[in-house]
């Protein structure tokens, strides 16, 4: 009866061995790119890398953008909003939750909205509202557009662009925006840049690319 | 044209300062109409402003309140996700949602709440665009009566991501600000209905008139020219077009003048077409127009009456210098002729009478005698020798002697008689009224003084002396050369009988 026991707890050690040799073999395996990523150096915050150093310090050293979170795009632009829902972008905080990276400054910089700028995602508890990949993670800041939408006389000359940093009138600063993270190892959800940026400008992305 | 203008050069100076003051008070006229309508334009303009905010202030009160505002300013710490007001029925009243107003909400949960499987008042979680937020269905009730009911939902997703944590405490505190903020909305949305049921827009105008001292009519017309609101009861509904439309501008109503603005799209709102018509008292405006008109006319009869007045002045002096001027030129004319008749009667020489007036003379004296039977006497003058003092002195000093012996002539010459030069040296003296003897005496004492002295010329004294033949009037002369032609011939007898001495005709010797 004792060796019974022991052969069954034998047996079911050799099945927990196996299968955490099993699961840190499979881990091992998708980790890689993480491990290879944590390995390289920090990537540059996507908005300075896309707009130029200069350019950015500028405008961000102005003080005069701040980040605001989607809900506040989704007052006018409520069809993107929903679009976006459906896009991996929003929920590109659930896979740091998942691995335990969600508090690394070196992963949030490409899973959040703006981290590494001081209006920019901090964590899940301060700014909830800029986590993922949302409107102002590609575009930058969105105050200065929604003063602009608000402002009875709108002079659209004062704010290039929609009073973005990246809008849609710079397609080579929106370009560059993507290129900042998704690079050669991350370059998962797409193959050719010009036919999804095409795509991306559509209010749901997701859905008409797999009608 | 030229003549014709300098001619005319007053009278046309007169007419245009005339016309260019009447021209200038009518154009000041003009100008100061027209600034008093833009002022009175301006004024209208002002009050449609005040009218037209206080009927957005209106519109605000009965969309009970504008909740894209309320959504800015509320600041909860929670984010609001959405935010309605919805009729009863569910009809979508005002949302943060522009777009979405006037259409009725069919949400699940809202469904649910109307068909009481869930309740009113209390909050509820659920996903809304993919989010997941906390959500109220507030109602606010009038009496006893349902009138509206608040939507409103936040966003919940910090508390998300800790499992289970739903019913934790900072979520409760969110409920009660919620819940404490909802109240405060319900107060203020009853108020709001219980004022708009009071107050009627007509109501509004009609007070505004009444308080206003200058305006006497608001109205509000749709495109269709049709009257939805004014101050007049009696104008409500009527549809202003062909006879009906009253024109822009001054108008007579009901015997008073009246300035009519109608202002386009007075409220943006609603993107209605309305406009609004204003009806102001213009009677201050006619007075002040009227003094104006008055003022510019008087101003030219002035200058009429005045440029007339200077017409009528420069013409009478011009008469009246034109008049003094002819008078000068006549007296002067008289003057001249005397002179010219002297001179053509007198010898230039001498100055004694010249031959054709000493012969008109004696054909005057001759009759005159003859007619009346009086006396009359000639006497023949002529100067002895005088070739020789031409010869010796010269003729300048032949001159002077006869200018010389003419003097002393005149001297012994009494008032009536005329002495005239007949010719060279010959001096011939008309005695009228006298008879011989008389004559006689006074040739002598011309003689005398002729002889007494002689002539001073420059240097020379030249001794002159005379010869002197007298004849006088008598019953057998027909004419006066008769008794001319005695005398001469009593002076050749004197000539005859050895110069400087006096000879008498004597008829029986000849």
């Amino acid at each position: 009866m004792v060796k019974k026991q022991n052969m069954i707890y034998s047996i079911f050690k050799i099945l927990i061995f196996m299968s955490l040799l099993l699961s840190i073999n499979l881990s091992a395996e998708v980790n890689q790119r993480i491990v290879d990523e944590l390995a390289s150096p920090k990537p540059e915050i996507p908005l300075k890398n896309a707009m130029g150093e200069k350019a950015y310090n500028d405008a961000i050293n102005s003080g005069r953008y701040r980040y605001v979170g989607n809900s506040k795009c989704r007052l006018c632009h409520r069809k993107f909003f929903i679009g976006r829902k459906n896009d991996p972008h929003d929920h590109s905080m659930e896979s740091l939750v998942r691995t335990g990276y969600e508090k690394n400054s070196h992963c949030l910089t490409c899973h959040s909205t703006g981290h590494g700028t001081e209006t920019g995602y901090v964590n899940e508890e301060w700014t909830p509202r800029l986590s993922n990949v949302q409107c102002e993670g590609c575009h930058g800041p969105g105050n200065v557009h929604i003063d602009m939408a608000k402002a009875k006389t709108r002079k659209r000359e004062e704010f290039i662009e929609g009073g973005f940093l990246a809008g849609q009138d710079s397609p080579k600063v929106l370009k560059k925006m993507c290129t900042s993270c998704h690079t050669k190892r991350w370059n998962k959800s797409y193959h050719d840049l010009d036919k999804s940026y095409d795509t991306y400008k559509k209010a749901d992305p997701k859905s008409s690319r797999y009608k | 044209m030229m003549s014709f203008i300098k001619k005319h050069a007053i009278p046309i100076i007169l007419i245009s300062l005339v016309f260019g003051i009447s021209y200038l008070s009518y154009y000041n006229y003009k100008t100061q109409k027209n600034l008093l309508l833009q002022q009175m334009h301006n004024n209208s303009l002002n009050i449609a402003s005040s009218i037209s905010s206080a009927i957005e202030r209106f519109h605000d009160i009965k969309s009970t309140m504008n909740l894209q505002k309320l959504v800015d300013d509320v600041s909860f710490g929670l984010e609001i996700f959405e935010f309605r007001y919805l009729e009863s029925d569910g009809t979508i009243r005002n949302s943060m949602f522009k777009n979405e107003i006037g259409t009725i909400l069919n949400s699940k949960s809202f469904v649910e709440t109307m068909r009481e499987d869930r309740k009113l008042k209390t909050f509820f979680f659920e996903v809304r665009d993919y989010v997941e937020v906390m959500s109220i269905y507030y109602p606010i009730y009038k009496g006893s009566q349902l009138v509206g009911i608040i939507d409103l939902a936040v966003d919940i997703s910090e508390y998300n991501i800790k499992k289970d944590s739903k019913n934790n405490a900072p979520v409760l505190r969110r409920q009660d600000d919620i819940l404490n903020l909802l109240k405060a909305m319900n107060g203020s949305i009853t108020n709001s209905l219980e004022i708009l049921t009071k107050t009627n827009i007509n109501d509004f105008l009609y007070s505004y008139v009444k308080k206003s001292r200058h305006v006497r009519q608001i109205s509000i017309i749709d495109n269709k020219q049709k009257v939805v609101a004014s101050s007049d009861k009696l104008f409500l509904g009527r549809v202003l077009t062909g006879a009906n439309s009253p024109s822009l501008g001054m108008n007579m109503i009901d015997g008073e003048l009246k300035y009519l603005t109608i202002i386009d799209s007075f409220i943006d709102k609603d993107s209605s077409n309305m406009k609004l018509m204003l009806l102001t008292d213009a009677s201050t405006y006619a007075n002040h127009e009227n003094k104006l008109l008055t003022t510019a006319a008087s101003t030219s009869i002035i200058a009429l009456l005045f440029a007339l007045f200077t017409s009528r002045l420069i013409y009478y002096t011009a008469i009246e210098q034109s008049r003094k001027e002819k008078e000068r030129l006549e007296h002067l004319v008289s003057i001249r002729t005397k002179e010219i008749e002297l001179l053509s009667q007198t010898d230039a020489l001498t100055g004694l009478w010249n031959r054709r007036h000493l012969e008109e003379s004696l054909d005057i004296e001759f009759k005159r005698a003859r007619r009346y039977n009086h006396d009359m006497s000639i006497m023949m003058i002529d100067l002895d020798h005088f070739k020789n003092i031409n010869d010796t002195y010269g003729h300048m000093a032949g001159d002077e002697v006869l200018r010389q012996i003419s003097t002393r002539i005149k001297e012994c010459q009494r008032e009536t008689d005329f002495i005239g030069r007949y010719g060279g040296e010959e001096i011939v003296v008309i005695l009228p009224e006298t008879d011989l003897e008389t004559s006689a005496q006074i040739a002598d004492s011309i003689l005398k003084t002729i002889a007494a002295k002689p002539v001073k010329f420059e240097s020379d004294s030249i001794p002159v002396t005379t010869s002197i033949g007298i004849s006088c009037l008598r019953k057998e002369h027909s004419s006066y050369p008769m008794i001319f032609a005695e005398a001469d011939e009593a002076l050749y007898k004197a000539k005859e009988n050895g110069r400087n001495r006096v000879e008498i005709f004597n008829p029986q010797e000849s």
